[in-house]
């Protein structure tokens, strides 16, 4: 199927390439459908794009938080896997959404509201998590490598 | 929406299994303790405001070359 996306142009993908949201994301509850695409096409890359399906000019950028933070918690409990058709033992994948200001180097990812896939069922859920210390803005960079000056280009 | 008036130490039963009990007030804050099953999801509602507002953030953050954003991304992650 033809997918139209502002960033990346029109893309030819395959259905079962889609991640289905049923309840979208918090703030966009209509964008349902998403599609991972690689984050640069020649490079590799902890960065991936998630490309709403529904929405052309939609993509959220996204890495694995566990790359950053080596102890992040996560507890999912049955009713939370249920919710993206997991059963108990089966292996998920766990992305946070970044978000990237004009000066890079001063990114931040969201620990608090984590995205669960099911890659096996094309299925994801934006999760918040309770009663635990993280933040909305974790910094991905240690202070000496963030620039308060650098070049957003 | 629903309002009833509590004493501290009074409480509130929500269906069979969840019950909010008014522990203390001073001045303008209230403490509530919540009793409730495990799978039971309790938030602070500024939570989610956040979140909302982060996800904005986030889908209009674009300006950056994607090239560089990976090489620092490695570089610390090599660290």
């Amino acid at each position: 199927m033809k997918l139209e996306t502002t960033r990346f142009g029109n893309l030819d993908i395959e259905e079962k390439q889609i991640i289905e949201f049923s309840d979208g994301l918090y703030g966009f509850e209509k964008e349902t459908r998403f599609i991972l695409l690689p984050f640069n096409p020649n490079v590799e890359s902890p960065m991936e794009w998630m490309q709403s399906a529904l929405s052309p000019h939609l993509a959220f950028v996204i890495t694995d938080p566990y790359l950053y933070v080596p102890d992040y918690k996560l507890k999912l409990l049955e009713e939370d896997k249920k919710r993206v058709a997991l059963e108990p033992e089966e292996p998920f994948l766990t992305r946070s959404i970044v978000t990237i200001p004009e000066n890079y180097t001063e990114m931040t990812a969201n620990l608090v509201a984590p995205i669960v896939i099911n890659q096996q069922k094309g299925m994801a859920k934006q999760f918040v998590l309770t009663g635990m210390e993280y933040d909305t803005r974790h910094y991905l960079l240690p202070e000496e490598m963030r620039t308060p000056t650098a070049t957003p280009h | 929406m629903l309002v009833l008036t509590r004493k501290i130490g009074e409480s509130i039963k929500i269906n069979e299994d969840v019950k909010i009990t008014v522990i203390d007030v001073k001045g303008k804050n209230i403490r509530l303790g919540i009793e409730a099953p495990r799978e039971t999801k309790i938030y602070r509602e500024e939570v989610f405001i956040r979140i909302k507002e982060e996800n904005q953030t986030a889908a209009t953050s674009h300006q950056f070359d994607p090239t560089k954003v990976s090489q620092l991304m490695k570089d610390k992650i090599k660290k």
